[in-house]
């Protein structure tokens, strides 16, 4: 009877052990709730959804999409940021974990809050303009904005917007001035893209894409490092000597600073599964979106060079709000 | 005829006994969460987004559209009955409609409401069929200088809205263009009267500003004085509007309809602009105006009408450009690019039997909730009678619910309390707060696309009248300022020589 309690009691806690274990090899136990700073049926929206579906399918588990816009993402990335690093609160970060420190002093959150997961598709910016403009190709519209300057228009959806930067820098590369008139977001300006009074814009490729098929819109270069799948003639800003001026409005799954590690592997190894999958692949096409894929310490490296990057741009290019 | 075929496309598409049943569900979902305050289209639809991801494009499409007229009209139904706009363009339905309702005529109020909405709803489905494309073009002509004397003629309008003292109308807009203030600025990014609250970055929502000024507002006085209630719940009256009812509403019905299809087209708030701007009319047109806000039929068969009918040409834009004019057809353009849709012109004739199938959807749905809602009228009505103890916690809970839905925010319902009791203050003071949301609605549309019009005009101010419709609603504007001056002086004489 003496030694039956000891073996009782070992063979307990091997039992425990053996159930934590297995519990954490089978993480996510319960539904992980992922938060998009933006409103629901946004672009962003849409490129995490098409991802997070089959996540969800690949874990069995349900993953939990909300919404929490605002503050140009500071809301929900703060909501993050405050929730348990455990793995089951995830955000999903854009440009402006980089931006929003960088323009704004206040600013309470940063990419230095987030371990970095991966990064999704996303839809590039095209340098667009109305079809009714003269100008053919990228070089003919700098010809023009330089015999006008500050008298041509340009969309602005956003301070400190990829298509904002993008303007920004590929305006002082080709040494040309244009107005910028304010919008908030990208769908109010189109109406004014497609009618002229604006000359020309960063948009998304997937917002531009019905204007551009309808005839409505020109497309003269593609703010990425790579062309197009469905406009393969449309040439890239570095082909026209512009490098710089390829801005991606990077996306990307991030988690809390102190999750374990384990789990943030565990979690750039589902997305990279999961961007993969055909079906996914497919409506990623749909959208146009890109993927730079980078993953964990490759993400973080891309995130230090896109710090030094815009500080550099804010400061030259005076961009930062008194 | 071409549009018989089209139709006829759309017919059989829409045909198939899931279709329908969509359909249904769509606008019986709409109906609820219309009639629950503070629980939009918007949040329902966010949530419904990704649950259609299984469906078929279609069925998809007429389930979440069916969501948003429907709400148009279940909307009205709390409007009416317990002075709390269930969706933004009910604002004005409150007016007259919740004064028919505490005479007993409740009933007559949700019939004419319902009945003016079928008929708006079927007329602007009739003309987003036949005239979509060229309606769409005039829309893209709305340029910055255009929209503002829009906003221009809006807020002249808003005065006009209210009952009584004209300075306290024209503080209760300037009250609304602070309000409007709030957030970030769009040309510069400089964040105005936030306190450096990151919620108030982004301004403050319409539904917490509408919900609470007349939703808690409301109940806050109806605890005050219990014993008034009781005697207008106890009476419901005739549950159909009489044939008198009927001889006011229908020129109302027709103008409504006509601004509405109009408006709606417009983006940034055409529904509700569309139900103050009928309101208004009316109220111009009418032969003792004095009767608007003491329970005048009109006050609720125009608005009524004119948001439906708007509610149905804000998916011109969206069909015929890709281009959403408010905050549903984003989303409706986010469940589009779900199923590999991307809305635009080319969406018409690459998939027939989708445009065309969504659209006579849209009748269909109009017919369904006329056949749900006049037998619910009674149900509704005798809401009136479950006792206010009771009734009013559950609406306090919806409000509550409602708008912690819209941006998953603890602090906005907590700043809903606040504009509620703000709205008591207003209650007691005898100020309206309909011209109030008004200016907090066009107020900063109006510094918005003032600011970008002059932007692009590099400073040159003559760009107002040199572009032909923003110099016609200008024209309008002057006429209505006019208009309120006249007769108000013409008045206070009078009021002089019988003292």
């Amino acid at each position: 009877m003496k030694t039956g309690i000891p073996l009782f009691v070992v063979l307990l806690a091997f039992g425990f052990l053996g159930l934590s274990q297995a519990a954490r090899a089978e993480y996510p136990e319960r539904p992980v709730k992922i938060i998009i700073p933006y409103p629901a049926g946004g672009i962003v929206d849409v490129a995490t959804r098409i991802v997070t579906d089959r996540i969800a399918q690949n874990w069995g588990q349900p993953v939990l999409v909300e919404n929490r816009p605002g503050a140009n993402g500071n809301i929900g990335a703060a909501t993050v940021k405050n929730a348990a690093p455990d793995g089951y609160t995830l955000l999903i970060g854009s440009t402006f974990l980089v931006l929003n420190p960088l323009l704004d002093r206040n600013s309470k959150v940063g990419s230095e809050d987030f371990v970095p997961i991966g990064t999704l598709g996303i839809p590039p910016n095209l340098l667009a303009v109305p079809a009714a403009s003269p100008t053919k190709s990228l070089a003919d519209f700098i010809v023009v904005a330089k015999a006008k300057p500050g008298q041509l228009n340009a969309a602005n959806p956003g301070i400190g917007s990829s298509n904002h930067l993008g303007t920004e820098v590929f305006l002082s590369l080709a040494g040309i001035d244009l107005t910028q008139v304010n919008y908030k977001g990208q769908p109010p300006f189109i109406p004014d893209l497609l009618n002229g009074q604006l000359d020309f814009a960063f948009i998304s490729a997937a917002l531009a894409a019905p204007h551009i098929q309808s005839g409505k819109l020109r497309p003269l270069a593609v703010s990425y490092d790579k062309r197009l799948k469905s406009h393969p003639d449309l040439p890239t800003v570095g082909e026209l000597g512009y490098p710089e001026a390829a801005v991606l409005p990077w996306t990307g799954f991030f988690a809390p600073t102190k999750t374990p590690p384990p789990i943030v592997r565990r979690l750039a190894a589902e997305l990279k599964k999961a961007l993969q999958d055909a079906e996914v692949m497919r409506r990623n096409d749909a959208l146009e979106a890109v993927n730079p894929d980078l993953f964990l310490e490759d993400f973080a490296h891309f995130l230090d060079d896109e710090t030094r990057r815009w500080r550099k741009v804010i400061a030259e290019r005076h961009l930062q709000a008194e | 005829m071409e549009l018989f075929t089209h139709l006829n496309i759309g017919l059989d598409a829409v045909f198939t006994l899931s279709n329908l049943g969509y359909c249904f569900l769509g606008v019986l979902l709409g109906t609820l969460i219309g009639v629950l305050p503070g629980l939009g289209p918007v949040a329902t639809i966010a949530m419904l987004l990704p649950v259609t991801y299984g469906l078929p494009p279609l069925s998809a499409l007429i389930m979440l559209s069916g969501i948003y007229y429907g709400a148009q009209y279940g909307g009205s139904t709390t409007a009416i009955l317990v002075n709390l706009p269930g969706e933004s363009s009910s604002v004005v339905t409150c007016l007259d409609g919740y004064a028919m309702a505490r005479q007993g005529r409740a009933g007559a109020a949700l019939g004419v409401a319902a009945l003016g909405s079928f008929f708006a709803g079927t007329v602007a489905t009739l003309v987003i069929a036949a005239a979509a494309a060229p309606l769409a073009e005039l829309a893209l002509k709305f340029g910055p200088a255009e929209y503002f004397s829009l906003m221009l003629l809006g807020l002249i309008a808003a005065v006009v809205l209210a009952q009584g003292d004209v300075f306290k109308a024209v503080a209760m807009v300037v009250l609304g263009l602070v309000f409007g203030l709030v957030g970030t600025d769009v040309n510069s990014g400089v964040e105005r009267f936030t306190f450096g609250i990151p919620e108030l970055a982004d301004g403050i929502s319409f539904v917490v500003l509408s919900m609470g000024i007349f939703g808690i507002a409301e109940i806050i006085v109806n605890l005050e004085r219990v014993e008034h209630r009781d005697v207008f719940a106890a009476r419901v009256g005739s549950l159909l509007p009489n044939r008198e009812d009927m001889r006011l509403s229908w020129k109302p019905v027709l103008r409504g309809t006509a601004l509405g299809s109009l408006l709606g087209i417009l983006p940034g708030g055409g529904a509700v602009l569309s139900s103050f701007s009928s309101y208004t009319l009316e109220k111009r047109l009418a032969a003792d105006p004095a009767r608007f806000g003491k329970g005048a039929i009109e006050g609720v068969a125009g608005p009524e009408a004119a948001n439906n009918a708007g509610a149905q040409t804000s998916f011109i834009p969206l069909l015929v450009m890709g281009l959403p004019s408010n905050a549903v057809m984003a989303l409706m353009v986010g469940a589009m690019m779900i199923h590999g849709i991307v809305p635009g012109p080319q969406v018409m004739t690459e998939r027939p039997a989708l445009f065309w199938g969504l659209i006579v959807s849209m009748w269909i749905g109009n017919l369904f909730l006329v056949l749900l809602n006049m037998p619910l009228i009674g149900l509704w009505t005798r809401l009136l009678k479950v006792p206010y103890r009771l009734l009013y916690p559950v609406i306090l809970l919806f409000c509550c619910v409602g708008v912690y839905s819209v941006n998953n925010s603890a602090f906005e319902v907590g700043l809903t309390l606040f504009f509620g009791v703000l709205g008591y203050l207003f209650v007691k003071i005898r100020c309206e707060p309909a011209p109030l949301l008004l200016g907090f609605v066009l107020g900063p549309m109006m510094e918005e696309n003032l600011r970008r019009a002059m932007l692009l005009a590099r400073g040159d101010i003559s760009v107002f009248v040199t572009r032909p419709i923003s110099l016609t609603l200008l024209i309008a504007a002057a006429l209505l300022l006019c208009l309120l001056a006249w007769p108000r002086a013409r008045r206070t004489r009078d009021l002089a020589f019988q003292e």
